[in-house]
């Protein structure tokens, strides 16, 4: 099983994605310390989590993989939530980009499933505003 | 004639006594599966004081509840309420399980708070670090640092997305079909 093409199969679209707005919106993946706390800077977090792998099924060789991406958008809190919704919009096509893609011979072949939010949060001593979105997957290792 | 009429009488007990079996063990799977899988909630999720991981609740789509005490202390089983014949038969939903303690979306991840040290120990073990934002598991550090976390960030999705609810449904049903005996 190869847990870091299934993670760099999610990861590097919402990367790119966020990379490429202007001015770009910095990415922070699980295990990832840079994360600038108490501060107003705008950040995305993304955590893939991973649930069952190679639950049994009618063909044998199979790796597959199942879990959780959550993925939450702090934006300046106080400011209303359009910029929130901006970004959480980019995050959205991303994961519905992954399931138009094809199933080929190799890499990772990725499905998401139903998209749960966003839900909005904030706190009194948080400088952020919050939107937080999540969904299951499905991935299998072709390689 | 009278021997015959019997033989078909003796044959329609049997099938109503199977079909008596089959649907007890059809409303025993789900009910199982219930109660395992909050059981397998509060195994995942965090446990301070206990109030959370004691209010978990599960009931039947025709309103039938069983729920924890809400209360301090060890993590208790919560018995499921079994399924009524029209539950079982018509409603695509048999069981909802649910939390009702006040701080349930903030125990799953959910949505940010503001946090204070309750000054006591918490009854699972933790992890410790610093908290970047105001997730509860969102924790920093090599178990360093001034926060605790008795669950991982994101234990909740984790199990509801990754699978482990289907798994464990499949597992109890074929637990009950496996135990009927005509």
């Amino acid at each position: 099983m190869n847990y870091q093409a299934i993670r760099a199969a999610v990861e590097n679209p919402l990367l790119s994605a966020f990379g490429a707005l202007v001015p770009a919106v910095p990415v922070y993946f699980d295990n990832i310390t840079a994360v600038p706390p108490n501060t107003t800077t705008e950040y995305v977090r993304v955590n893939v989590t991973f649930g069952l792998t190679n639950d049994p099924t009618l063909t044998s060789s199979v790796d597959n993989a199942r879990g959780a991406i959550v993925i939450r958008i702090f934006t300046e809190k106080g400011r209303g939530p359009a910029r929130n919704q901006t970004l959480i919009t980019t995050a959205v096509n991303v994961l519905e980009t992954l399931n138009n893609s094809n199933k080929s011979t190799t890499g990772v072949f990725f499905r998401v499933g139903s998209i749960n939010g966003p839900s909005f949060s904030s706190t009194e001593e948080a400088p952020h505003f919050v939107g937080r979105i999540d969904t299951s997957y499905t991935a299998t290792v072709l390689s | 004639m009278a021997r015959s009429r019997g033989f078909f009488n003796e044959l329609d007990r049997l099938a109503e006594n199977i079909d008596r079996f089959a649907v007890a063990a059809f409303s025993r799977g789900p009910a199982r599966a219930a109660e395992e899988i909050v059981v397998d909630l509060q195994e995942a999720g965090p446990v301070w004081s206990g109030k959370f991981a004691n209010s978990w609740q599960i009931e039947t789509s025709d309103g039938r509840r069983t729920a924890g005490t809400g209360a301090p202390g060890t993590p208790r089983r919560i018995p499921a309420p079994l399924l009524s014949g029209r539950g079982f038969a018509f409603d695509d939903i048999k069981y909802t399980i649910s939390n009702f303690a006040p701080h349930a979306d903030v125990a799953r991840d959910l949505v940010e708070s503001d946090y204070i040290d309750p000054g006591t120990l918490p009854i699972k073990e933790y992890d410790r670090g610093t908290r970047i934002s105001g997730y509860r598991g969102d924790l920093i550090g090599d178990d360093e640092g001034p926060n605790r976390s008795t669950a991982p960030l994101d234990w909740y999705p984790t199990y509801v997305q990754g699978g482990s609810i289907d798994r464990r449904i499949k597992l109890e049903l074929d637990t009950e079909l496996g135990r009927i005996r005509l």
